[in-house]
């Protein structure tokens, strides 16, 4: 199928399973850059390739959708996520087709949604604007592998490895590398815990995304993260405040309570970047308690 | 209970919820509330449950286009559930 096609076979197919998100989906498309539309259009003709159809994306996508709606109206009536630890979010993690919903819809909203949109964009330019040259890059929770490959195609780092607990994120960050970058980087990704991941070496560049919200103690991460640093290391970090999801166990409830865990770390926001939903301020969400997304470049200090 | 006394309620959730003086139609519709939005519409929704004692099928409340259809829903499930 033609590029310019896929996309708008892929909003048609979304407006004819839900009539509701067409206008939205029509309108994320317009707010994305150039390179963002073309990221996009390459995301789907991958999917396409792994025996993905545009129909079967899209409900993946609205199932994806769906999950926010049904846990933002769990948080509106308790002010709280709905689980509290990995015991019982596990049963999500082994569940392949929660898995492959979240992880389609996630990569896909990363360039069409404004919130995920304005952290990628953070992240790309960082990697651009990267000191660092030689040396290994570490990341912790590839899930998708948006990241993962726009950090590959960006930096000048030897080495690129990835490491998740979900073998479902594994296998298709691995793929969409392969097919993106193929044999002219050095990558790798592991289905592995990052507490049991053990390097001699320390890391040049280091990236979470999306993470900490999923754990049950976070400050044990970001130590682990100072640990494996080389001591001008890139690190990069975003994670979600009053953000209800099936899987986000650890709430975060302002950035001050981040804030706090860096310091307990010695991590020192070198940059960072604060964002919500289309439509609506910051000031408003931070009242409401509606989805914040936040994005940081940190430093390692001394201990 | 009446339609009318569904709608007064409905206007007091309004109030509360967009947290103004606010004064809603039964053709009032998203477009004519500055802040009503997706995230606004699920904290109606659960208003309006806890006001009125019933559970909405969360597919009949995403395709509510007005005030006028919020009643109507209300109405409805009152009556399913024996409200």
């Amino acid at each position: 199928m033609e590029e310019s096609k896929i996309v708008e076979s892929f909003f048609h197919t979304i407006g004819e399973i839900e009539p509701l998100q067409r206008k939205k989906a029509e309108s994320y498309f317009q707010a994305m850059s150039q390179e963002e539309k073309t990221k996009l259009v390459r995301r789907i003709s991958f999917f396409l390739l792994e025996e993905e159809t545009i129909k079967s994306l899209a409900e993946s996508y609205i199932a994806f959708c769906d999950y926010f709606v049904n846990e933002r109206y769990h948080f509106a009536k308790t002010g709280t996520y709905r689980y509290h630890s990995l015991e019982e979010t596990q049963i999500l993690y082994e569940d392949h087709d929660y898995m492959h919903n979240c992880m389609i819809g996630l990569c896909l909203a990363s360039y069409m949604w404004q919130i995920q949109r304005d952290i990628m964009r953070f992240f790309v330019e960082a990697c651009k604007q990267a000191e660092q040259r030689n040396g290994r890059y570490l990341e912790i929770g590839v899930g998708h592998g948006e990241y993962f490959v726009s950090a590959i195609e960006n930096m000048e780092f030897d080495q690129y490895i990835g490491v998740d607990i979900s073998m479902t994120s594994v296998k298709m960050t691995e793929k969409y590398a392969d097919y993106v970058i193929g044999e002219k980087k050095d990558f790798t990704v592991l289905h592995k815990d990052f507490f049991d991941y053990n390097s001699d070496e320390t890391f040049q560049g280091i990236v979470m995304g999306e993470v900490l919200e999923h754990v049950e103690e976070p400050l044990k991460f970001l130590k682990k993260i100072h640990e494996l640093a080389d001591k001008d290391a890139f690190i990069f970090l975003s994670t979600a405040i009053n953000s209800p999801y099936p899987d986000h166990i650890y709430h975060f409830h302002n950035v001050e309570e981040i804030y706090e865990l860096f310091r307990q770390s010695h991590l020192r926001v070198k940059k960072e970047i604060c964002t919500t939903a289309e439509g609506i301020s910051l000031e408003r969400a931070a009242k409401k308690k509606y989805d914040i997304m936040v994005g940081f470049i940190l430093e390692k200090e001394s201990n | 209970m009446r339609r009318e006394e569904v709608k007064e309620k409905v206007q007091n959730i309004f109030k509360e919820v967009f947290d103004e003086d606010l004064m809603v139609e039964e053709d009032t519709t998203a477009d004519d509330v500055e802040d009503w939005d997706s995230f606004e519409h699920i904290n109606l929704v659960v208003a309006m449950e806890k006001e009125f004692g019933v559970k909405f099928p969360m597919k009949k409340v995403v395709v509510l286009n007005n005030v006028g259809e919020m009643i109507d829903l209300i109405l409805e499930t009152m009556q399913e559930m024996g409200v």
